[in-house]
């Protein structure tokens, strides 16, 4: 995935429910689209809940945008960021 | 030998299953079943995709909030659909419903679409005389909801030459019943433009 950077993740649980901050940076400068949605895990590793879907984002050049999420369902313990764009498409674990 | 080589290959023909099998389609064509969480780019207008991350933002920033606490009745009224659309807002409602259901914190009282359905049959099953008396459900035991929920969608249109620009504001809020106060509110803003 190029000019596409996943930086740090904070993660934290807040009345209850798992939540993440996820920085991607767009590392040219024109702007990127990019596709993007976060799948929720439990203790097992399974995912707690169905599929979310597909969210679009505009990234303008050079800009630094943070991902904010929150869990489903109480249950989820980890997640896992899903990122693709129009041209290339890659899975990232955490 | 010969006769060897040939079981030999044989089995491996077994193992290794041979050809392929049909799939288990009926017709076909142009018909296909597409992925319900792509995000849907067919035309401006409101569509799958919008309805699907307005309820997921409005209830997980709900549930998270920690306004729900030991799972409170909520009451939930018909978005106000104040856009130039036709929009079935019942369904971001249900959706909303789902999810918070599923996550546990929240409970529904009958709504106004299934008030009459719920008054019915407790009517039936107390007035008729056709139940055995252990098993009917007794009146005046339905749980009044400590909050309500209730929002709107709105939108701005604006068009040129090259433009469609569609913004969509769909706000939503958690009223204190007894006391009127607005508890917890959230919107979600939404872009979609059309370069022609």
């Amino acid at each position: 995935m190029k000019h596409i950077e996943v930086g740090a993740m904070r993660v934290a649980r807040e009345n209850g429910f798992l939540t993440v901050k996820a920085a991607l940076t767009n590392t040219s400068a024109k702007n990127k689209s990019i596709y993007y949605r976060f799948a929720w895990l439990g203790d097992d590793g399974f995912p707690v809940a169905p599929e979310e879907s597909w969210k679009s984002l505009t990234l303008y050049g050079t800009q630094t945008s943070y991902l904010p999420a929150i869990a489903p369902v109480p249950q989820a313990t980890d997640f896992r960021l899903e990122v693709q764009t129009p041209e290339n498409s890659v899975n990232l674990f955490r | 030998m010969s006769i060897r080589i040939l079981a030999l290959l044989t089995a491996a023909a077994m193992l290794t299953g041979c050809a392929s099998t049909a799939s288990p389609v009926l017709g076909g064509g142009n018909i296909s079943y597409g992925d319900t969480k792509a995000i849907e780019l067919v035309t401006n207008e409101f569509g799958s995709t919008d309805l699907q991350s307005i309820a997921e933002s409005m209830a997980r920033s709900l549930a998270q909030s920690g306004v729900l606490q030991a799972r409170p009745v909520i009451q939930v009224y018909d978005v106000k659909n104040k856009t130039s659309e036709y929009i079935d807002t019942r369904e971001i409602t249900t959706s909303i419903k789902t999810q918070l259901m599923k996550s546990g914190t929240a409970r529904f009282a009958s709504d106004n679409t299934d008030m009459q359905s719920q008054v019915d049959q407790l009517k039936l099953q107390n007035q008729s005389g056709l139940y055995k008396d252990a098993t009917v459900s007794q009146m005046g035991n339905m749980v009044a909801a400590k909050y309500r929920l209730e929002g709107s969608i709105s939108s701005i249109v604006k068009r040129s030459s090259d433009y469609k620009d569609v913004f969509y504001k769909f706000s939503l809020q958690l009223v204190d019943v007894e006391t009127g106060l607005a508890e917890w509110m959230d919107e979600k803003e939404i872009r979609k433009t059309t370069e022609r």
